[in-house]
């Protein structure tokens, strides 16, 4: 019984979500809100003061890793904390907050079992629990067509990439034996290769890594910006750890599938980055954006090495964080570049804190993204892939044009920005499924505060994107806790 | 006492004063810190010891140890006369723009960062804290440029931070090619030099280098994002610019291209130094068909730096002392080039040499000033500018580099007196135009800004032992590990 205890702050969360869900017997969307942000707060909390054991169920769970589970499952739940203080401010920038604080909820409680599983069956389980409330959040503005068009995109896609991964996990199961993780024998050959291949695939389209990435950029423009922030970002931790550990835990050192991998790294972050310079909505950019750093974090799971996969795993949080962000000063601003031109002018914090949060996430030295790039550029080099790593590096510079071109719109409005620019030529309108007529206006609206019935709490707010700024920085400055617990090093 | 940090992080702090208290105050505590700053260096130079070639002030602590970065800050002669400049330059151009009435707070703010990043640059000796810094600087001068620049000036930043960025992840990508030699495992740039890397690997990872810090230099072809953003950018940007970002390049290459990398620099040193004279004659012939003055002053920058590339290629005691007394003295003497011509421009809002005639005669104090500029610009003996130029071609004489270059890069200097002389001739003499007639003579700040610069360049000019003294153990130091690559 005492060891069941590890699971308090899951079990936690999952009675907070409950209690959310019924959030109209007491206040509504604001008490729902503070009721997640206090669950979820206290989740990240117990974490460190409960000692895990190192297996639980027979194996299904586990906690070992040095301290990088604690850390991890602290990270998600403390990450989405701090986004749910920030909706107690806002709301859900013009939605009912309150199912939408539940359904996050349900999601980070997935993102943490994903951080400890241990079993194939409770590796699906897991992912399935931390995206399926994913796609509602994508599709939460019901009466928006492209944010529905987008939310069943995604939902399509990744259900049936979920599927093949199920498919593959069965090969998996097949070759060893066991639903249990253990390294599938070296005699394997062609079907180990191929149940690697289909579980890659599912990986890769939760991380939205090219050739999976379709379904992003559309999901993420039509909906919320405060989905965005949780999906984008909070949500991709739990995945992308459990990918960098089943590749090296289950599949270890099988190099075709490295080259694949590898592949797909070098296609997300060229893709990702140079799409995302045309794009007139910041959720697109974002989404292009998460692509193209997706694409890096690869870079550290295809070394195939220990140092690569805590590499990107440490890239990954860092890049949730300024993703979290900057999706929340979207959330308050505006989703376009139009929205957002002049804010400097308007709220000069929040312009400011975007600077940070895009610098750190093109990786700009001192701010935290760039140790991200560091520890997996490194762990790609020393794996021979030294063209990759200069792809990586040439891109890199590609991404300070989308992040300039956002931070042109904030604080030079007008100049040599794209505002009379209207969207794509048509053709390529067609090709990246954009519809409507003229983008940048399709959200011309009054500031969040002037629609919304919801009161808004401002400088609550402005704390939070203060708190995910200094963290932005603080972790960059002193970045060697986080990089110790997570088993960071170079090779 | 950690000097070293306090001189790189009080601008910092000055910064952070100055965002928290109001907007009337910001230009006072800027100066303070500033001048608080450059206290904290006199003690430096007082407590210096000249005769040492190696490091001093060091300050090593672990800053990540999981993958061994440290906070490691040292400096040797060729480094304390670079953060000298930087800090009297940031000084420069705080008075410079002391009457900036556009967002003054927020201006203020940015120099002081700006004026961080740059002595952080010189005395850091950790490659990803000297990374760090390296790309520190290119943020506020982003927002300088951006928001007190010309007409263009939303492109031009633009374009300069991309160029500069695209430099930078060179070196970011040479830093991690060498931690990750066998030979290297380390980002400690003191040990690093005397490791010995395999000679095929240095010869990429010089070039990873070489280009990295040309862009910044910058050496023709890689001007480009240069040229346009020292027309576009306000006065203060363009002193900065010219006067210690452009240094931040060859520093660059002789902390690390030329003690890393010895066999690498010999094996790319004619290309290195043909590419010096094609920007010494391309600047010099370019500068002399501008009329836009501060067009003329950054293809003229493009030129005279040619020259320290050309002695960093050469690698001798006397060409490496050149190139770093080269270094110094067109900071002084492009900045205040920068900042006469940003008088000038204030006054008549032109910057084309035809329509300022005779400012000579309607303004003789800024006449007088541009004149000494131009004069120490062009190398005059006596002044600054010479010293450097002239060490240079003595020391790429001697070196086994061609003869032919010195040559050029004499036929350069000889050009570079040209469109300075014309300069003069134009706007200083001549009859006042229009414009000309308007403008009124320069105001006690405006002397009291100019003024060191051109003490300092007829003092160097006079007795350049002043800044030998501090240079040469170091280079001498530096001269003979190149030659090991021999």
């Amino acid at each position: 019984m005492q060891q069941f205890l590890a699971l308090a702050p899951e079990a936690l969360l999952i009675v907070g979500a409950l209690v959310v869900l019924f959030a109209e017997l007491y206040g509504g969307d604001r008490a729902a809100a503070i009721v997640g942000t206090v669950t979820a707060a206290a989740a990240a909390i117990l974490v460190w003061l409960i000692p895990a054991p190192a297996e639980m169920f027979g194996g299904m769970l586990h906690f070992g890793a040095g301290t990088a589970t604690a850390t991890l499952r602290s990270t998600i739940a403390g990450l989405s904390a701090i986004m749910l203080l920030w909706v107690v401010a806002r709301g859900w920038a013009g939605f009912n907050a309150r199912e939408a604080v539940s359904l996050m909820m349900f999601s980070t409680v997935g993102g943490m079992l994903l951080i400890s599983a241990n079993d194939l069956v409770m590796l699906f389980m897991a992912l399935e629990l931390a995206t399926l409330p994913a796609y509602v959040l994508i599709g939460y503005a019901r009466e928006d067509e492209r944010g529905l068009e987008g939310a069943l995109k995604y939902f399509l896609i990744s259900m049936l990439m979920s599927l093949l991964m199920a498919y593959g996990l069965s090969f998996v199961f097949g070759l060893t034996g066991t639903t249990a993780y253990q390294a599938i024998p070296a005699s394997s050959g062609a079907l180990g290769l191929l149940a690697g291949i289909l579980v890659a695939a599912g990986f890769l389209t939760k991380t939205t890594a090219t050739p999976f990435h379709f379904w992003s950029p559309d999901a993420y423009g039509g909906s919320s910006p405060t989905s965005v922030a949780y999906v984008s970002a909070i949500a991709k931790v739990g995945a992308v750890w459990a990918f960098a550990r089943f590749f090296i835990v289950v599949l270890p050192g099988m190099k075709p599938l490295l080259f694949i991998l590898l592949g797909a790294s070098v296609l997300s972050m060229v893709l990702g980055n140079f799409v995302a310079i045309i794009q007139p909505d910041i959720r697109r950019i974002m989404a292009y954006s998460g692509i193209g750093n997706i694409g890096y974090m690869l870079l550290g799971i295809s070394s195939g090495s220990v140092e690569g996969a805590a590499g990107a795993v440490f890239f990954v949080v860092v890049y949730a964080v300024g993703m979290v962000g900057q999706m929340l000063v979207v959330a308050q601003e505006g989703p376009t570049l139009k929205d957002v031109a002049g804010l400097v002018h308007r709220r000069p914090y929040a312009a400011w804190c975007s600077v940070g949060f895009l610098f750190s996430l093109i990786g700009f030295p001192p701010l935290v993204g760039f140790f991200g790039k560091l520890a997996v550029f490194s762990a790609a080099y020393d794996a021979g892939y030294g063209w990759a790593v200069a792809v990586a590096i040439v891109v890199s510079v590609v991404s300070a044009g989308y992040a300039f071109n956002i931070i042109r719109t904030m604080f030079t409005p007008g100049e040599g920005t794209s505002q009379g620019w209207h969207g794509p030529k048509p053709r390529l309108r067609e090709l990246y499924g954009i519809r409507g007529e003229a983008l940048p206006g399709d959200w011309d609206r009054p500031m969040l505060e002037e629609t919304t019935t919801y009161k808004q709490y401002p400088a609550l707010a402005a704390t939070v994107i203060f708190v995910l700024t200094f963290l932005v920085i603080g972790l960059g400055i002193v970045a060697q806790p986080l990089i110790q617990m997570l088993g960071v090093g170079l090779p | 006492m950690p000097l070293l940090s306090i001189i790189t992080f009080l601008p910092l702090l000055g910064a952070i004063v100055a965002a928290a208290l109001p907007e009337k105050w910001a230009r006072w505590i800027t100066a303070g810190f500033q001048v608080a700053t450059l206290g904290f260096i006199a003690v430096l130079f007082a407590m210096f010891d000249k005769s040492n070639p190696g490091f001093q002030f060091m300050e090593r602590f672990d800053w990540i140890p999981q993958i061994h970065i440290q906070y490691l800050m040292a400096v040797d002669g060729i480094s304390v006369t670079m953060v000298a400049l930087s800090a009297l330059l940031s000084f420069v151009v705080v008075l410079g723009s002391w009457n900036n009435d556009d967002k003054p707070k927020t201006w203020f703010i940015l120099l002081l960062l700006l004026e961080s990043g740059m002595n952080g640059v010189f005395v850091a000796l950790d490659f990803v804290l000297f990374y760090v810094f390296w790309e520190w600087v290119l943020i506020p001068m982003y927002f300088i440029m951006a928001w007190w620049g010309k007409e263009d000036r939303s492109y031009v930043s633009l374009k300069f931070f991309i160029y500069m960025l695209l430099g930078s992840v060179l070196i970011l990508f040479g830093i991690i090619a060498m931690y990750l030699n066998p030979a290297g495992h380390t980002f400690d740039m003191i040990e690093l030099a005397h490791r010995h890397f395999p000679v095929g690997f240095q010869n990429w990872v010089t070039l990873l280098f070489y280009f990295g810090f040309a862009v910044r230099v910058p050496v023709w072809p890689f001007h480009t994002g240069h040229s346009d953003a020292h027309i576009q950018a306000p006065t203060a940007g363009s002193v900065t610019l010219a006067g210690v970002l452009l240094k931040t390049g060859t520093y660059g290459l002789m902390r690390v291209s030329l003690p890393m990398l010895p066999e690498g620099s010999h094996h790319w040193a004619f290309f290195i130094a043909a590419m010096a004279c094609g920007a010494i004659i391309y600047g010099s012939v370019v500068a002399c068909w501008q009329p836009d003055l501060k067009k003329m002053l950054a293809y003229s920058s493009v030129g005279h730096m040619g020259f320290a590339m050309l002695g960093i290629a050469a690698g001798t005691v006397w060409a490496l002392n050149g190139a770093m007394v080269l270094a110094f003295a067109h900071g002084v003497i492009t900045g205040l080039l920068f900042l006469v011509v940003g008088m000038i421009y204030d006054r008549a809002h032109t910057r084309m040499a035809p329509e300022l005639e005779g400012v000579g005669k309607q303004a003789p104090v800024l006449g007088g000033m541009l004149g000494f500029a131009a004069i120490s610009s062009l190398g005059l003996p006596g002044l600054a500018g010479f010293v450097g130029e002239f060490l240079v071609l003595v020391g790429a004489w001697q070196s086994d580099l061609p003869k032919i270059f010195p040559v050029i890069a004499g036929v350069g200097m000889l050009l570079g007196a040209a469109y300075m002389l014309w300069v003069i001739y134009r706007v200083v003499y001549g009859e006042p135009t229009e414009k000309v007639l308007k403008i009124k003579d320069a105001t006690p700040i405006d002397i009291a800004t100019a003024g060191p610069l051109m003490a300092i360049s007829a003092i160097i000019g006079v007795n350049w032992n002043v800044l030998l003294s501090f240079v040469n153990p170091a280079v001498t130091h530096l001269a003979m590990m190149f030659a090991k690559g021999m």
